[in-house]
């Protein structure tokens, strides 16, 4: 596969910094993508045993995004605790299943979410929290902000309001365990089947792409 | 290895003569005590300062004075049993220290450079090398499957058989310190980030890995059946001392008066234990995807360089503040004090000299006066 | 007994083993978040997570030596296990423990340890070395304590093999090490602490620094490995602990309430405790433990 931005429309691409060193044989900045994952055939043996257990120990990236990130602390204190569900916070992306993007999301900040969600092993959630990931919010024509998520990236479930309580962020988790129980929660999966699609939309807005262009 | 040489010249020594006692108020202080202590010193002093060296072959250098402080210790302990265990130690240590000296010789040798940190990652380029190295540490460290494990047993059941309680805790202190510079070792040169400049070095000369080999095959067949090398020792020693210290139970297990240890059993289920996990790790769950060396969890970042994320200089700074009152450099402040005592005792007798003629005089009839007095008692 | 029957009884016992030990973790969560004020997740969660992890889709791996951490890790702990008898006077209990003496057992422990650090480094994260860097310099320190303890234990019944350390504490409460030399028990007590890696000495992972320290590349099937390697780990130890300092067992249940008693010390030290640094926690074990572990050996000496 070839290393370079596949996208056609007109990308500035920028070797990253002390990208010179690190093509060696000839293969790009990158060192040799891997090979993108394709999408998995949904249907699985013991899914719904699978399921249950995906839902009940969903691991939070330990990552806020924007104001909202205040409003998952007291998640894991007394009043709140979400540890009773299972879920947990864990600080790196290699063992996170849940991706929270709390409220306004600045292009700088969005390349790295991108690549955060792509380091994560599937099965893999992405929670929209406050308006400003549905619509921009009070963000909507500020320069540096995206305002629809789910052009990015697979939003599974949104949690509305500015910002939304931690009451809302436990509701909006409980529905989102149902929907992984049920089978619904596929963010992941849409996710790999339009790779190309997020990946132009990506590139639209991130001006200096210099990320490899995988996902697994 | 020459720095064994002396070991069988202290041997074939303290073989011939009478260990002196000296009677002091405290009881009787054995040479072979002082001896014993200061193997363990020199064991526990050279293994601390091994783990802060930026050198690879500094670090071994210091790593083999400690190790020969193990011997002497166990030479020092004048049983069958202790010099067994040395013997068989200095033996093994040749071995591994052989191995690990010839590994690290392929690396300087193609990389070019001795400092820890200037490698790294090498494991892509020399994969026979890393194993070399990796048989060489499990053995030094003495961790079980290897023959390391039967060196370290011996000593201490050796020690215990003696009584020298505070000695065997004290080494087995200072032989898990020798873990420190075993990881330091292994990890700078062959783990972690491969640098830039090292995409394409080679696997070290085959005439080097040859020898590797041939020290590596003595290791396996030791580790399996540490009785082929110490049952010729033991007949060794018994000529000195006329009873053995090591029962073998088994063709595999070797008893003492302290304790058991099966060394084929050991291997068997270290290997069983190896297979049965990767077959587990192999099958189980989803088909792992390789990714590349630096696509690693960087705050959603891409790490710029192989160097800034390489975890190499001054890899034990915790460590080394923790024992900074004992790796003070302590010679300058020896000699100063020294100077000082000396200055001082020339400050009290120049007060004789006042350069008053009166105090002179006053010297001149207290002299005459001491030899009167010495006169009159005669 | 026949070999494979030894082994299959060993292989039950594994299994329970680990079950045992994803319970305990269980039970520490609850227990610290009963602490904190919290609810706290069900006792099964460790096996909840475990299944997650086992049945996650895709996976990502590093070198070959990437697969060494978790296989070492669950090796060391299985082997661990594997060396120590359980029960007394039950010999598909006993496992293999007539293979090797304490000192077996002693280097055993950092079997696992070394060659976790070994399969995590070659992740090549620099927050492994970090970690491991931590990990073996606090490993150091509590070996000395621990050392002191052992081989003061060894010396009272001038034997290295578990079982005669074991018998001499038959005979009721009195008999158990813990009493005769509280000293040694209080050293090898307090380099449980460090060995188990709970506050205040939870330097390897420490959450708020190095995010979970040397396994931080490891996913899926790795980690679910990982996690039950740890697990066996935290029973072995409490099981030679539980032979050395509390008498044995002499059934199931007994050996279930007194390992469960060890553990605990850990843990409700660790839920009142903040962490150390890595020179503090060193410079604590080379000190007060240390000298009560010298005084143990001393109490054996002039006995």
């Amino acid at each position: 596969m070839d290393t370079k931005p596949q996208s056609t429309l007109p990308v500035l691409v920028e070797p990253p910094r002390g990208a010179e060193p690190h093509a060696p044989l000839g293969r790009g900045y990158f060192l040799g993508e891997t090979r993108r994952q394709q999408p998995l055939p949904m249907r699985e043996s013991l899914a719904k045993i699978k399921n249950w257990f995906r839902a009940n120990s969903l691991w939070v990236m330990a990552y806020g995004t924007g104001c909202g990130g205040i409003e998952l602390r007291p998640l894991t204190t007394a009043r709140f605790d979400f540890e009773r569900f299972g879920m947990a916070m864990r600080p790196t992306a290699r063992q996170s299943n849940v991706l929270i993007i709390s409220g306004y999301l600045a292009v700088k900040s969005l390349k790295r979410v991108i690549r955060a969600y792509e380091q994560m092993p599937s099965p893999k959630w992405v929670v929209g929290l406050g308006s400003c990931t549905i619509n921009g919010g009070m963000y909507w024509d500020s320069y540096n902000t995206i305002n629809r998520l789910d052009l990015y990236l697979p939003v599974d479930i949104y949690i509305a309001g500015c910002m939304p309580r931690p009451e809302a962020l436990l509701a909006g988790f409980g529905e989102l365990m149902a929907m992984i129980k049920r089978g619904e929660a596929n963010g992941w999966n849409h996710y790999l089947e339009n790779f190309d699609w997020y990946k132009e939309n990506q590139k639209k807005v991130i001006n200096d792409w210099n990320m490899p262009d995988y996902n697994w | 290895m020459i720095s064994k040489l002396p070991i069988f010249g202290l041997a074939a020594v303290v073989a011939r003569i009478a260990v002196p006692t000296l009677a002091t108020a405290a009881g009787s202080l054995s040479a072979a005590h002082l001896l014993g202590w200061l193997g363990g010193l020199t064991a526990f002093g050279m293994t601390l300062l091994a783990v802060f060296q930026e050198d690879m072959k500094k670090l071994l250098a210091y790593s083999s004075v400690g190790q020969v402080g193990y011997v002497v210790l166990a030479m020092a302990l004048m049983t069958p049993l202790g010099w067994t265990a040395a013997l068989y130690y200095a033996v093994n240590h040749f071995l591994f220290k052989g191995l690990l000296f010839l590994a690290v010789a392929g690396v300087i040798y193609r990389t070019g450079v001795r400092t820890f940190a200037d490698v790294g990652g090498l494991i892509r380029r020399m994969p026979a090398s890393f194993i070399a190295v990796l048989i060489g540490i499990i053995a030094l460290a003495g961790v079980p499957p290897l023959s390391g494990f039967a060196g370290k047993w011996l000593l201490y059941e050796a020690l215990m058989d003696k009584g020298w309680l505070f000695l065997t805790a004290f080494m087995m202190f200072a032989s898990v310190i020798a873990f420190l510079y075993c990881f330091r070792l292994i990890h700078s040169i062959f783990l972690g980030q491969l640098k830039d400049e090292h995409r394409q070095v080679r696997e070290a000369p085959w005439p080097l890995l040859l020898a590797e080999l041939l020290m590596i095959v003595p290791i396996l067949v030791l580790s399996v059946r540490p009785r082929v090398l110490v049952e010729p020792l033991q007949h060794l020693v018994t000529g000195v001392f006329g009873v053995p210290g090591v029962r073998f139970a088994s063709a595999t297990t070797m008893t003492t008066s302290f304790g058991y240890f099966n060394a084929a059993a050991m291997m068997a289920m270290v290997v069983v234990l190896v297979v049965v996990l990767l077959v587990i790790l192999v099958t189980a769950g989803a088909k792992p995807t390789k990714v590349n060396q630096l696509d690693i969890v960087y705050s959603g970042e891409l790490p710029p360089s192989p160097e800034e994320v390489q975890y190499a200089w001054a890899f034990y700074r915790p460590y080394e503040k923790a024992f900074a009152p004992l790796l003070k450099a302590r010679v300058t402040a020896f000699w100063n004090g020294v100077v000082d005592v000396v200055e001082g005792i020339a400050d009290a007798g120049r007060r004789f000299y006042t350069g008053n003629a009166q105090t002179y005089v006053l010297y001149s009839v207290l002299f005459i006066l001491v030899l009167a007095a010495f006169g009159l008692a005669r | 007994m026949p070999l494979g029957v030894k082994i299959a009884w060993s292989l039950v016992g594994v299994l329970v083993a680990i079950a045992y030990g994803l319970v305990i973790a269980g039970i520490i969560r609850k227990v610290m978040a009963r602490i904190q004020g919290r609810i706290g997740p069900p006792v099964w969660q460790q096996f909840i997570d475990l299944g997650k992890v086992i049945f996650q889709r895709t996976a990502t791996r590093h070198g070959w030596m990437f697969y060494l951490a978790p296989i070492f890790r669950a090796g060391g702990g299985i082997g661990l296990y594997l060396l120590v008898p359980v029960v007394i006077g039950v010999p598909a209990l006993s496992n293999f423990s007539f293979d090797g003496d304490l000192l077996l057992v002693m280097y055993f422990i950092f079997f696992g340890s070394l060659g976790m650090a070994l399969g995590a480094a070659d992740s090549g994260h620099p927050h492994s070395p970090i970690g491991i860097s931590r990990g073996l310099s606090q490993m150091t320190a509590y070996e000395l304590p621990f050392a002191l303890a052992m081989v003061a234990m060894a010396a009272e019944v001038h034997s290295f093999s578990i079982h005669d350390i074991i018998m001499v504490q038959q005979g009721g409460i009195l008999h158990w090490n813990i009493l005769t030399n509280p000293l040694a028990a209080i050293a090898a007590f307090i380099a449980f602490l460090g060995m188990n890696m709970y506050a205040p000495f939870n330097i390897v992972g420490a959450p708020q620094e190095i995010p979970v320290g040397p396994p931080t590349e490891y996913n899926s099937v790795f980690l679910s490995l990982m996690m039950s390697g740890r697990a066996i780990l935290a029973v072995a130890k409490i099981v030679l602990y539980m032979d050395l300092f509390l008498g044995g067992a002499h059934s199931i249940l007994e050996a279930f309430v007194k390992t469960f008693i060890i553990y605990f010390w850990s843990v409700f030290v660790g839920a009142v405790f903040p962490r150390f640094r890595t020179e503090q926690a060193v410079r604590f074990f080379l000190g007060w433990p240390t000298v009560a572990g010298i005084a143990g050996v001393l109490l054996v000496l002039i006995r």
